[in-house]
C-alpha cells in the first residue's frame, strides 16, 4: 500500500483528481443557482467534437476543447443573453457540436487506419493516465478559474440568486452571465481531461445539487459541495487503486458516489418539506421561485 | 456516383425506409418534448440506451432488452422527478451519469468486443438488414398510434398543467406515458441511427417547426416534414461522399436551417 502511495500515478491521480472536485464544486455551485445543468452537459460533450477535432489537426486535446468550448459558449450567449429554461438553443447548439464530433472521429479513422471505437476512449478519460506535463496545465487553469471566482463571489453570487435586482442596484449582469459561461467552460475542460466526457459532468452537477437541497446558506452550501465533491472524489480513487476489484475504472465510483449523494440530498429534503404543516410547505415554495 | 444508380441498392432503400419511420416519430415526441421543457431527456435518454446495451452485451443479452429496459425505467424516474424544470434537469443530469458509470462498469469488465456497443453510440444506419426496416416500422406506427390516442390530453397538459389539471386531465399518468413512448422510441431509433442522431432528430425539426407556427397540429406538420427531408438528404449526401457520416450532415442542416428561422422569429417578435 505505501508503494502504491509513493508511486506517480497515485500521486497524479490523487492531485488531479481533487482539483478536479473543488474547481468541479466551486464553479458547480454557481451553475445549480443559475439554472445550467444542461448547458453544462452539453459542454462536456462540446469537448467531444475539440477534442476528436484536435486529434484530427494533430493538436494537444486540451487546446481544441477549450477553443471549441469558449466558441460554444459564446454562440450560446449570443443566441440567448439568459439561459435559462430555455434549453431549445443549447440542444441545438450541442447536436451541431456533436454531429462536428462525429465527422472529425469518422475522417480521423479514415485517415489513420484506426477504428472509430478508438474514440471512446476519448469518451471516457482516466485519472490513472494523467501525465504531470498535462496536470501543470490543468493545474494553472484551476487556479486561474478559482481565483475569478474569488474575486467576483459577492456580485455573481447575487446575480445568480436575484438578477433583476442585482441589475438595479448596478451590477453588471451580462457580463457576469458571459464570464460565468467562459469559467464553466474551462472547468469542463479540465475535468473532462481528469475523467472523461461522460462523467465530468457527474462532478459538476452532484456535489453542488446534494449541497444546494441540503441548506439554503450560500457559504455553508458552498463549502459542503467542496466537501462532497472531495469525499466522492477521494473514495473513489481509494477504491480504484486499494479496493477489491481491480479492474474498475474510478470512474465508475464516482457516477455511483454522485448519484447516491444527489439522491440521498433529494430524499432528504422531500421529507423535510412533507413534514412541516401545509402553509409553512406554501411560503417556503414561494420564497425558492 | 449517379444519383439514381445508388438508389436501387438495398442498403440505402433500408436505410432510407428505416430512418424515414424514425424522424416521423422522433419529430412528433420532439414537439411535445420541446413544449414540456424536457429537452435535457432527450439528450439524456439515447446516452443511457448505450449503458442499457452495454449491460445486455455483459450479461449475454439481445442490446435491445437492455436498451429497453434501462430507457424505459429512467423514463419513469424522471417522470416522477418534479415540476420545476430546473430541478428536474439537475435530477435528469445525475440519473444519466449514473447511467454512463454503469455501462463503463460494464464495458471494463466485458472482455468480449464490445462492437454492437460501440454501433450504438455512433449508428450503423447504412447497415441494417431487412428485418430490422420491418421492425422499425411496425414500432413507429405503434408509437405514433400511441401519441394519436393520447394527443389532445398530453397537448393540453403541456400547454398548461394546472388549468389541465383543474379539468381532471390525469397529469401524471400522461407525464409517465409520454416519457415511456420517448423512450421507446429512442431505443428503437438509437440501433438504426446509434445516438447523437436520436437526439438531432428530437429536437432540430420540432425546434424549427415550432419558430414558424404557433398552431400545434401545423407545427408538428411541418417538423415531420422536416425531419424527412433532413434524414433524406443526409443519407443522400452521406452515400454520395461515402466517407462522411449521416449525422454530420442531419446535424449540420438542422442547425442550418434552425439559426436561420431563429433570428427571423426573433425579428418578428420585435415588430409586434
Amino acid at each position: 500500500m505505501e508503494e502504491i502511495i509513493k508511486s506517480e500515478i497515485f500521486r497524479n491521480a490523487f492531485f488531479g483528481g481533487s482539483l478536479t472536485a473543488v474547481l468541479c464544486a466551486a464553479v458547480g455551485y454557481f451553475m445549480v443557482l443559475r439554472a445550467l445543468a444542461f448547458a453544462s452537459e452539453a459542454l462536456t460533450d462540446i469537448g467531444f467534437a475539440g477534442a476528436t477535432g484536435s486529434a484530427l489537426l494533430g493538436l494537444t486535446p486540451f487546446w481544441g476543447m477549450l477553443g471549441l468550448s469558449l466558441l460554444a459558449v459564446l454562440t450560446l450567449g449570443a443566441l440567448r443573453d439568459r439561459l435559462k429554461g430555455r434549453d431549445v438553443e443549447v440542444g441545438m447548439v450541442l447536436s451541431f457540436a456533436l454531429g462536428l464530433g462525429v465527422l472529425f472521429l469518422s475522417l480521423y479513422s479514415h485517415s489513420s487506419g484506426t477504428h472509430a471505437s478508438s474514440g471512446v476512449r476519448i469518451l471516457f478519460g482516466s485519472l490513472m493516465s494523467l501525465s504531470g506535463s498535462l496536470l501543470l496545465v490543468l493545474t494553472l487553469v484551476a487556479v486561474i478559474v478559482l481565483l475569478i471566482l474569488a474575486a467576483t463571489f459577492r456580485p455573481l453570487l447575487f446575480a445568480s440568486v436575484d438578477p433583476s435586482s442585482a441589475r438595479a442596484k448596478g451590477v453588471p449582469t451580462k457580463a457576469l452571465d458571459y464570464a460565468f459561461l467562459v469559467l464553466l467552460a474551462a472547468t469542463t475542460v479540465v475535468s473532462i481531461q481528469a475523467i472523461g466526457i461522460l462523467l465530468a459532468f457527474a462532478l459538476i452537477s452532484a456535489p453542488a445539487g446534494a449541497a444546494h437541497k441540503l441548506t439554503r446558506n450560500p457559504g455553508l452550501a458552498f463549502l459542503a459541495a467542496l466537501l462532497l465533491g472531495l469525499g466522492i472524489t477521494w473514495s473513489g480513487i481509494f477504491l480504484a487503486f486499494f479496493g477489491p476489484w481491480s479492474r474498475i475504472p474510478v470512474g465508475v465510483y464516482i457516477a455511483t458516489f454522485s448519484a447516491l449523494i444527489y439522491g440521498l440530498a433529494l430524499l432528504r429534503d422531500r421529507f423535510r418539506i412533507r413534514s412541516r404543516p401545509e402553509a409553512c410547505r406554501h411560503n417556503e415554495r414561494e420564497i425558492h421561485e | 456516383m449517379d444519383l439514381f444508380e445508388l438508389l436501387h441498392y438495398a442498403f440505402l432503400q433500408n436505410a432510407l425506409s428505416a430512418s424515414c419511420a424514425v424522424a416521423a416519430c422522433a419529430a412528433v415526441i420532439g414537439y411535445f418534448l420541446i413544449g414540456r421543457g424536457l429537452t435535457f431527456a432527450g439528450h439524456a435518454l439515447p446516452n443511457i440506451g448505450f449503458a442499457g446495451a452495454a449491460g445486455a452485451v455483459f450479461f449475454g443479452i439481445a442490446p435491445v432488452l437492455g436498451l429497453f429496459a434501462f430507457t424505459i425505467g429512467a423514463a419513469i424516474v424522471f417522470a416522477f422527478l418534479g415540476k420545476e424544470v430546473h430541478e428536474r434537469d439537475l435530477g435528469i443530469g445525475v440519473v444519466m451519469t449514473f447511467c454512463l458509470g454503469l455501462g463503463l462498469f460494464f464495458l471494463a469488465l466485458y472482455s468480449g468486443y464490445a462492437e454492437r456497443v460501440y454501433g450504438i453510440l455512433f449508428g450503423t444506419i447504412l447497415g441494417i438488414s431487412d428485418t430490422e426496416v420491418h421492425l422499425t416500422l411496425i414500432s413507429s406506427l405503434v408509437t405514433l398510434v400511441g401519441i394519436a390516442a393520447i394527443y389532445r390530453p398530453l397537448l393540453f397538459s403541456s400547454a398548461g398543467t394546472e388549468s389541465a389539471a383543474a379539468r381532471g386531465v390525469p397529469i401524471r399518468f400522461l407525464a409517465v406515458a409520454f416519457l415511456v413512448l420517448t423512450a421507446a422510441t429512442v431505443s428503437l431509433a438509437v440501433q438504426v441511427t446509434g445516438s447523437l442522431l436520436v437526439f438531432t432528430l428530437l429536437v432540430g425539426p420540432a425546434a424549427t417547426a415550432r419558430t414558424f407556427s404557433r398552431r400545434p397540429s401545423a407545427a408538428i406538420g411541418l417538423a415531420v416534414l422536416l425531419a424527412e427531408a433532413y434524414v433524406v438528404v443526409g443519407i443522400l449526401l452521406a452515400a454520395i461522399t461515402k466517407t462522411l457520416p449521416v449525422s454530420f450532415f442531419v446535424a449540420s442542416l438542422s442547425f442550418g436551417v434552425y439559426v436561420p428561422s431563429r433570428l427571423l422569429q426573433k425579428r418578428k417578435t420585435w415588430k409586434r
